[in-house]
């Protein structure tokens, strides 16, 4: 695992951002952590890149303590926040001279091609760029010395579409061996990119999992009865928004299995006539999960 | 890695670091030509822009990539913090403080001093400097993020400051040791603590980031520093004895109670307001301690006492005395600090009033009393080091140990102005005296002693040059006072001037018993 993180806990005063979070990155993935506005991913990314310390807990990066990653563990990883502070005084040339001897692995032809493909302009002083620029230009400074672990916090807020599929081709392109760290509310974006999704809620790791496996498990099924439809009570746990409308019963269904799921609904429901069962996008997967989560009845 | 921080600071900063040395040329050329007579050079407010400049450029140097926060990008990126700071370090070093080093050496060779003495005070005016002002505005602009915080920040730091000056006005009290030549003990041991404060946030900052641990220890150091600066008189003296090695000896030196020399009478023309209560005391001092006395309505009485043993030709400094009151059932009505004075010893025997500050209320239930009086001398013993003689109009000499000084006479036509400049620090106690060459009559002699036992060189302020002098004398418009070298003796005359050099700290008790104080009220002239 290229990031392990056991038990985590951080305080804001009386607040807990994270509360015994646990979780951990595969090498090679594209590990998306998703999660609501304060659910905790950038408070765990800058514990995970040493610009928070945890209250309790340990989380590793490299397979080094994050309070104790050195610049021998940085040169091997980038990052690229939506908040992050860029020097704005210097030109996108200046500051990649200035970058460049500090990386040890800088490759300038991948450096000159980024620069080429987002349409960096060098001479412009970094604080005259726009905030899509100057996400670009981060991406710019995070990727041309081959990190092994690329960090992306919340990257695409605030971008127009145009800008966010160019910073995704602009990933995608080098993606390879790098292990890639993302949070980011834009789920659509997220799902070609992302091979295995945590979701982070209240501070705590609700689920991690491959994305194969999520997107198999999580299911929209219509449920076709002979007389109209009632929603069953008790309802199972892993049955989320379910509804009848007329002789129709639809819910999500979060352990989703072809040999199984059929039985429980025959099961609980009488009179069954058709059973179907539709993928979901991350995008539904996520706002079914969501609420569930915040109203604590996801099991 | 150092280098290419350091490339990348001057590519932002180099504007202003250009900017600030022109400033510092400038300031530099307008203090040499000026030379001995700085009159109407604003040199305070000029050195205190340049310092707010040095102040503002350091911090925006460290605000390059700033420590507190955790947006920076700098932060994730594999830039060794030691190297980081060591980039800072130097960029002041050499970029801030190199061109103020170079105007010190520069303007003091210009002054036609050595370049090995101009070289030396312009090293310890540096090394002064990046321990009192370079590393603490690293420290703190390393605690904030932006000059808006710095700037916010500072002003809490000048209002504790101001604070520290203020309310110990307020209830009477003075750091005991301020305007003797023991100034340079909790001057020290502030700066000692400035210094080792810096260092604790520097590294607290540059190596582990514990901002809220940093500040903490700066506002605890301030306090603390601030309290230094009324370090006990006691403890001043012995700190400042165990650091020079002083050994403390009397050299026969005696002082008794002199009651057959009967009271203080004023000089003519002279008021109670006009008796120094400290030697080197500037008007300012003095409006404030006339003012004092006033309010607390106290009555300064005067007790001869005679000092015996000088060595003639010697001056004895009581830096400080400290007076306490016992009433005759032994219990202590009264403690305080008595005038300091300063004494040039012509012969063995020397009579000096000692002058009793004594608050209103106290003296109204005392002065009928007899009382025992208690004085603790903290004495200083200067021997002369050297005497030189120049022209009192327009002389122009080179004196070694004193410095290269120059006279002439005022524009009212009344006195004569002595001023020197040294590279380094001025010569602690000088004494100038108007001499009419071919009668040898001298008018009374002028003290210029400006007490200072600093045992390390480096005290200049704002350069590496001292600048001193003082005013000689030789007509009084209101004709009170006849010199007896005068405006048509002024051709013939010199100005002699006699270096003194401390030799000797050491305290000395006399306790005077069944004393009535209403017995030692001053005279009129």
């Amino acid at each position: 695992m290229i990031v392990e993180v056991h038990d985590i806990w951080k305080r804001y005063g009386r607040f807990n951002a994270l509360q015994g979070l646990e979780f951990a990155v595969p090498e090679g993935s594209a590990f998306a952590l998703l999660g609501a506005n304060g659910a905790g991913k950038t408070t765990t990314i800058k514990i995970l890149v040493n610009l928070l310390e945890p209250s309790r807990g340990t989380a590793s990066i490299l397979g080094v303590d994050s309070r104790a990653i050195s610049p021998r563990e940085l040169s091997h990883i980038g990052y690229v926040s939506e908040n992050q502070e860029l020097p704005g005084r210097l030109t996108v040339g200046e500051y990649l001279d200035y970058l460049r001897p500090f990386y040890p692995r800088w490759d300038r032809a991948l450096e000159m091609s980024m620069r080429r493909d987002l349409q960096l302009p060098a001479n412009h002083k970094i604080r005259d760029l726009s905030h899509g620029m100057r996400i670009k230009m981060a991406l710019a400074c995070a990727l041309p010395f081959r990190p092994r672990l690329l960090i992306l916090d919340e990257p695409f807020a605030g971008l127009d579409p145009l800008v966010r599929d160019e910073l995704i081709d602009g990933l995608l392109h080098q993606a390879g061996e790098l292990t890639i760290l993302i949070s980011s509310h834009e789920l659509s974006e997220i799902e070609g990119l992302a091979t295995d999704v945590g979701f982070l809620h209240a501070g705590r790791m609700m689920f991690q999992e491959p994305m194969s496996q999520l997107t198999e498990r999580c299911r929209e099924v219509y449920v076709t009865l002979d007389s109209t439809a009632r929603v069953p009570d008790p309802l199972p746990a892993h049955w989320l928004q379910a509804r009848a409308v007329g002789n129709v019963l639809m819910f999500v269904e979060t352990r989703f299995s072809d040999d199984t799921t059929g039985d429980e609904v025959r099961m609980l429901c009488e009179g069954v006539r058709r059973i179907d069962t539709k993928p979901m996008t991350l995008r539904s997967i996520f706002t079914t999960l969501a609420p569930a989560a915040r109203d604590g009845v996801l099991s | 890695m150092m280098r290419h921080i350091l490339k990348k600071d001057w590519m932002l900063l180099w504007p202003l670091v250009a900017a600030l040395a022109v400033l510092q040329g400038l300031l530099a050329f307008a203090r040499f030509t000026a030379g001995q007579f700085l009159n109407g050079v604003p040199t305070v407010p000029m050195s205190l822009l340049e310092l707010l400049a040095v102040a503002t450029v350091i911090t925006l140097v460290v605000h390059q990539d700033p420590i507190p926060g955790v947006r920076q990008d700098w932060l994730v990126r594999p830039i060794p913090r030691r190297d980081l700071f060591l980039a800072k370090l130097l960029f002041v070093v050499v970029l801030v403080q190199g061109p103020m080093f170079v105007t010190d050496l520069v303007q003091g060779l210009a002054n036609g001093f050595s370049f090995g003495q101009s070289a030396g005070a312009a090293i310890a005016c540096a090394v002064w400097i990046v321990v009192t002002l370079t590393l603490p505005v690293l420290a703190f602009a390393a605690l904030t993020a932006s000059m808006t915080e710095t700037f916010v920040a500072a002003l809490g730091v000048f209002a504790v400051v101001i604070a520290f000056v203020i309310l110990p006005a307020l209830v009477g009290v003075t750091a005991p040791a301020t305007l003797t030549g023991f100034a340079w003990v909790p001057f020290l041991v502030r700066a000692a603590l400035l210094f080792v404060t810096a260092t604790g946030v520097l590294a607290l900052q540059y190596l582990w980031r514990r901002t809220w641990s940093a500040r903490a220890l700066f506002a605890g150091a301030l306090l603390v520093g601030q309290c230094a600066a009324f370090l006990p008189w006691r403890t001043t003296w012995l700190l400042a004895q165990t650091l020079t090695g002083g050994s403390g000896a009397d050299h026969g030196v005696a002082i008794a109670f002199a009651p057959s020399e009967g009271r203080f009478r004023l000089a003519p023309g002279q008021g109670i307001d006009d008796v120094l209560e400290k030697p080197g005391m500037g008007p300012v001092d003095v409006a404030a301690e006339n003012q004092r006395r006033r309010a607390e309505g106290a009555i300064t009485v005067f007790l001869p006492v005679r000092v015996s043993g000088l060595v003639p030709d010697s001056r004895l400094l009581a830096d400080r005395s400290e007076v306490t009151l016992v009433s005759r059932d032994g219990h202590t009505v009264y403690r305080g600090t008595g005038n300091d004075f300063e004494l040039r010893a012509t012969t063995a025997d020397a009579t000096i009033p000692q002058g009793i500050r004594v608050p209103g209320a106290l003296y109204s239930r005392l002065k009928g009393e007899r009382v025992d009086v208690q004085l603790d001398y903290s004495f200083t013993l200067f021997g002369t080091n050297a005497t030189y003689a120049l022209a009192a109009q327009d002389g122009d000499q080179r004196m070694p140990g004193i410095g290269w000084c120059a006279t002439k006479v005022n524009d009212a036509g009344n006195r004569v102005l002595f001023r020197c400049l040294q590279s380094g620090e001025r010569p602690s106690c000088l004494a100038v005296v108007l001499e009419h060459t071919p009668t040898r009559q001298r008018n009374p002699e002028v003290s210029l002693c400006v007490p200072d036992y600093t045992p390390y060189p480096g005290h200049t302020f704002p350069d590496a040059l001292s600048r001193f002098g003082g005013t000689l004398p030789f007509y009084d418009p209101s004709g009170f006072i006849r010199y007896p070298v005068g405006g048509p003796q002024l051709s013939e005359a010199r100005v002699v001037v006699t270096a003194f050099q401390p030799t000797e700290h050491f305290i000395k008790r006399v306790v005077i018993p069944a004393v009535r104080l209403q017995d030692w009220e001053s005279q009129a002239p």
